[in-house]
């Protein structure tokens, strides 16, 4: 899979970014580069191999402390005190 | 020109697991925003899933109950987007390998439905849209769900509500989830196109999205498959698009261009192993498997013979067939206990505004109020009264004992009322001995009533017609 222009602007539009003729190429450079790690990754015979027997490890149903909501938000760009806050997502 | 509509649904239903899906946050509904979230399911670098194995029983006990094939070994994907509800940037869901596919459900019409695949999740957080920030609640975020995606066989909005309707049921009966609409914990959307009568080929698809109840999915259906219809007919052509309903206007609203799979650039999740199912894990769970509202709907008509509205009325939820069936067993005869529960049971939890799996009353007192009626201890009028009276709590017969309600079998005693109400209601008798046959209804009325409906109404009724006869001869 490449990223070509067209799937460039598709991506720009869903991601709500305007980006310029060279940065659109710079990223469409480094997104290809990072993708031909995956067209290596898929080449590993691992994904059809039989998993351990041992397969997934499961945890039980035990419910855990959260964190403290403040410690929460507190690396948050933007809080009411209650939520995380982004700017308008639907129009 | 005619058209054919086709329809397929997708369907997330949360799973009722004490903790979310890979991570021991609660999966409490309503608690305090962003107060159950943690690293895992805050996104956190560093922080690594690990996944909840009462979600895979449930999911599985899903499966076998929809008749799929469970995968041996199924993977957990990365679906990526980027989107403020998943502050990871992707959701952790299943693709390659779903854990079942190829199932289907029976409506009650006959019709089979199929199930293409059913695959685990994680939920996203709650956006709230306020007028010039969106705000998000990461609570829900990582709750477990199962999404069950039919095949195209639905050919209208009837047939989908129909089909959720008895996925709600299969799932409340096994345990799997409440299925709540309102709280979302059951969501639907509806893949719907149209195609010329008779054709193969399938039509441009739109996704409907925010059907928050059956009527929604009926009438979202019913509004986009003339939406499309007109659009085709007047020569334009169907967008691939997601749309929104909405209630108030009843309309589906553009929102979106319809992403494709390709969009989401998944790729197999490197945190989380295969999941391996063994054999004996199914064979156990078939073997665990509760009776189902059909199932059961078979039986009460077979053994109790039961109509078909008393079976799927008592069988809509499975707290009300467990209810029923601890009534009959404590020695009530079917058809009353479940005239009782269809009738009163329902009546009062309607007025108290309470679920059916709240009813306050012990079935152990539902059947003591049957037997005082079917021994004739107390009249159906009165067992009303008691009924309302120890719904919330309390002995029906020590109700009936504490208010002196039981009937009166004396014969002497309702004779001399009876003689008293034809004395006083002379113009009624007259009418009757002219064969005016309803005068018997009238003084059969004032003779329950004079004895305070604590007669049996068959006994008044032999009085009343005895002493008439009487009148008519002398």
């Amino acid at each position: 899979m490449t990223i070509d222009t067209k799937a460039m602007i598709r991506l720009e539009r869903q991601a709500a970014l305007e980006l310029t003729g060279t940065d659109r190429t710079e990223l469409a450079d480094q997104m290809n580069a990072v993708l031909s790690c995956l067209d290596v990754l898929r080449a590993c015979p691992d994904l059809s191999a039989p998993p351990a027997a041992t397969g997934c490890p499961l945890r039980g149903d035990e419910v855990l402390a959260s964190t403290d909501r403040a410690a929460a938000l507190a690396n948050a760009p933007d809080t009411d005190g209650e939520y995380f806050l982004v700017p308008r997502t639907v129009e | 020109m005619n058209w054919d509509i086709v329809i397929g649904l997708e369907t997330h239903v949360e799973l009722a697991t004490r903790s979310k899906i890979f991570c021991g946050c609660s999966t409490t509904f309503g608690a305090p925003p962003n107060s159950l979230c943690c690293p895992v399911c805050l996104g956190l670098p560093g922080s690594l899933p690990v996944l909840n194995e009462a979600a895979v029983e449930l999911a599985l006990k899903a499966a076998l109950a929809l008749n799929c094939t469970v995968t041996p070994i199924s993977r957990f994907d990365r679906k990526n987007y980027f989107y403020p509800d998943l502050p990871k940037a992707y959701q952790i869901s299943q693709l390659y390998a779903p854990l079942a596919r190829d199932g289907y459900v029976e409506l009650p019409g006959g019709k089979r439905v199929g199930i293409h695949e059913m695959h685990l999740e994680e939920d996203a957080g709650k956006l709230h849209h306020r007028e010039d920030r969106t705000a998000i609640d990461y609570n829900r975020c990582g709750i477990p769900l199962i999404e069950i995606v039919t095949a195209p066989d639905f050919s209208n909005g009837d047939e989908a509500a129909a089909y959720l309707e008895q996925l709600r049921s299969i799932l409340q009966y096994l345990g799997v989830s409440d299925c709540r609409m309102e709280q979302g914990s059951l969501r639907c959307d509806v893949n719907l196109s149209v195609r010329p009568a008779g054709s193969d080929e399938l039509g441009t698809r739109t996704e409907l999205k925010n059907l928050g109840s059956l009527r929604a999915v009926r009438l979202a259906c019913q509004y986009e498959a003339q939406r499309q219809i007109a659009i085709l007919e007047s020569g334009g052509q169907v967008r691939c698009q997601t749309c929104r309903w909405d209630e108030d206007t009843r309309r589906t609203v553009p929102m979106r261009d319809k992403e494709q799979v390709g969009d989401y650039r998944y790729f197999p999740d490197p945190d989380l192993p295969p999941l391996v199912i063994g054999d004996q894990q199914l064979d156990r769970l078939r073997r665990e498997q509760p009776e189902l509202a059909h199932e059961k709907r078979r039986r009460y008509a077979r053994d109790w013979q039961l109509g078909d509205y008393d079976c799927a009325t008592l069988t809509t939820h499975p707290a009300l067939a467990a209810f029923f069936e601890q009534v009959v067993a404590l020695g009530a005869p079917p058809k009353q206990a479940a005239n009782w529960i269809m009738g009163q049971v329902l009546r009062r939890l309607s007025a108290d505004d309470l679920g059916v799996e709240e009813i306050p009353m012990p079935a152990r007192a539902l059947a003591d109020l049957i037997a005082l009626v079917s021994n004739g201890t107390i009249n159906r009028n009165t067992a009303v009264e008691v009924f309302d009276a120890v719904f919330t709590g309390g002995d029906p017969a020590e109700y009936v004992r504490t208010h002196h309600l039981e009937q009166t079998g004396d014969v002497e005693q309702v004779t001399a009322i009876v003689e008293d109400v034809l004395a006083q209601n002379p113009q009624s008798v007259t009418d009757w001995l002219a064969g005016k046959e309803k005068a018997v209804g009238f003084l059969m009325g004032q003779a329950m009533r004079a004895l305070g409906g604590k007669a049996p109404p068959a006994l008044v009724n032999e009085i009343v017609r005895q002493l008439l006869e009487r009148k008519k001869s002398s």
